[in-house]
């Protein structure tokens, strides 16, 4: 007999990866919570047609390695945004290129998703040099900004995610705003 | 607004993927779901990296499951006295042997054909390796023994159960880190052709040539992989012994298998074990009873000290003669489900 309940409980992700371990198809429940917004993270960085690339070889990697999750996490998030950096990372001229090709304003509209910031003052005079700092971070400072300005990680999940310190996250952080602030402000003396 | 709002802004309206644009790296993962890795040994291990302050020393004992085990036991069939092994007086003297024997029992068992609306239902006994880290950051291990039992519908478009309760542990990890209490997952999908298992093995052939073609066809000719990949198949084929007689006769074929003489299946069970190097410090073995030749379980064992690297801080060392795997205890038809947990996660997967 199947007792419905209104209520469903909710398996956390380290429930189901350690479930998934004998019963893969369990995983599948992950890429459904996870994947839209990680191809989202990963469109803004390197463009819609990459996004995909990038989802699929994160969540292949990550079923790989399913068996050396860290149960104590609840959340996957840090563990998967922290492989989809590394595969990021294995494109990362191409994205330095796409933002450096965004700043000549030499982009193909259409591979930049609903286009730059929309608000009044969105215009390529104010993300021009907002994206050329950017391009011109380190690629561990890029990675840590972004995880916390785009895919919305905390320090010590973005720490989780990139395998440092989270003192290393505040280090890394305060160096790429200061270079965003630093672009912000040529922008406002212009 | 800050600089890290402006960032924030960027691209903001970056819509989510949907499900269509989501569609083919889907597929791709799920593809993978039947596929054996690269001598990936089929053993479950918690490798919990936990927080080393909140582990304390609590010296956990184990708790016996002898009554389980012996009724199980008789209900896999013993040693009946026209079984294969009353018969012969010496134990196979190597793994190929074992494995014709084996094949031969399973032969003599029939698959279980469950009518329309009736669920297979399987209990295995199930020995996990926890690893936890001491305050001084030292690796502890701590063996959890778990209930695991599977309702498969016969019929595809049903939902089917699984279900998990930790028992009991051996070694210092909390209690909260290994009992999470009965956990079941309704999987409510079921419009997928070839799953749950029962479903799929259905529609496997029986004929050894066939089923090594079949397993080949995905793993390639390196005996590791097929040894993998069999292994799983082995312990998903209780449910159709035919199946199971098939690929013994695979393995008994494979280079590199061995006899390993006094085994012992995770519900303690004496057995005689076919057993292949996994090439990565451990080794994965196919349990047979000492007399029926009739499945009991499988097993990793870690034959070596090993250090585990894991990102961040949660590398570990599996010590010499760490062991998994699972024991069947027993397989049946039963009429429907058993009442589900009302905390049950009910999930609904897509082919």
């Amino acid at each position: 007999m199947i007792m419905v309940g209104p209520a469903v409980a909710e398996a956390t992700d380290a429930d189901l990866i350690r479930r998934s371990v004998r019963e893969p198809e369990t995983f599948a429940t992950v890429f459904d919570r996870h994947a839209p917004a990680l191809h989202r993270y990963a469109a803004r960085r390197l463009g819609p047609d990459s996004a995909e690339d990038v989802v699929s070889e994160t969540f292949l990697a990550a079923f790989e390695h399913r068996r050396r999750y860290r149960l104590g996490q609840a959340d996957a998030r840090p563990w998967l945004y922290g492989i989809a950096s590394n595969v990021i990372g294995k494109r990362r001229r191409r994205e330095v290129a796409r933002y450096r090709a965004y700043v000549r304003g030499g982009v193909d509209p259409a591979e930049i998703t609903g286009g730059p910031v929309e608000d009044g003052v969105g215009t390529l005079a104010v993300n021009g040099p907002l994206v050329a700092a950017l391009a011109g971070l380190r690629a561990g400072d890029r990675d840590t900004l972004l995880l916390v300005a785009w895919a919305e990680l905390t320090y010590e999940e973005t720490a989780e995610a990139l395998k440092v310190p989270v003192g290393t996250v505040r280090s890394r952080l305060n160096r790429a705003r200061r270079k965003v602030r630093q672009a912000l402000e040529g922008t406002d003396h212009e | 607004m800050n600089d890290l709002e402006e960032v924030g802004r960027l691209w903001a309206d970056t819509p989510e993927a949907t499900v269509r644009d989501l569609a083919g790296s889907r597929a791709a993962l799920v593809a993978r779901f039947d596929r054996p890795r690269r001598g990936w040994s089929a053993a479950l291990r918690w490798r919990a990296a936990l927080s080393a302050r909140r582990v304390a020393l609590v010296g956990a004992m184990a708790v016996t499951l002898t009554a389980g085990v012996l009724v199980a036991e008789v209900g896999l069939g013993g040693s009946a006295e026209d079984s294969p092994g009353h018969l012969i007086a010496a134990p196979p003297a190597d793994a190929k042997t074992l494995l014709v024997l084996a094949a031969r029992a399973a032969s003599a068992q029939s698959d279980l054909v469950p009518a329309h609306g009736q669920y297979v239902h399987t209990k295995r006994l199930a020995q996990n390796s926890l690893y936890t880290k001491s305050a001084s950051g030292e690796t502890q291990y701590t063996e959890v023994l778990v209930n695991e039992e599977r309702w498969e519908a016969a019929d595809v478009g049903k939902p089917w159960l699984s279900r998990v309760e930790s028992l009991s542990a051996t070694g210092p990890a909390p209690r909260k880190y290994w009992d999470r209490g009965l956990e079941d997952i309704l999987y409510e999908s079921a419009s997928c052709p070839g799953r749950p298992a029962y479903a799929r093995l259905g529609a496997w052939p029986t004929d050894p040539a066939q089923v090594r073609a079949k397993i080949v066809a995905d793993t390639g000719e390196e005996p590791l992989r097929i040894w993998t990949s069999l292994q799983g198949l082995v312990r998903e084929s209780v449910v159709r012994p035919s199946l199971g007689a098939a690929l013994y006769q695979v393995a008994a074929g494979l280079d590199g298998i061995m006899l390993v003489p006094d085994a012992v299946d995770v519900a303690g069970r004496p057995g005689l074990a076919v057993a292949m190097d996994g090439g990565d410090g451990t080794r994965s073995e196919l349990i047979f009873d000492r007399q029926t030749y009739h499945y009991l379980g499988e097993r990793t064992v870690q034959l070596v000290d090993e250090k585990v690297d894991v990102p961040g801080d949660a590398d570990y060392v599996a010590r010499k003669g760490d062991a998994s795997g699972t024991a069947v205890l027993a397989v049946e038809v039963v009429p429907g489900l058993p009442e589900v947990s009302p905390k049950a996660s009910r999930m609904k997967i897509p082919c």
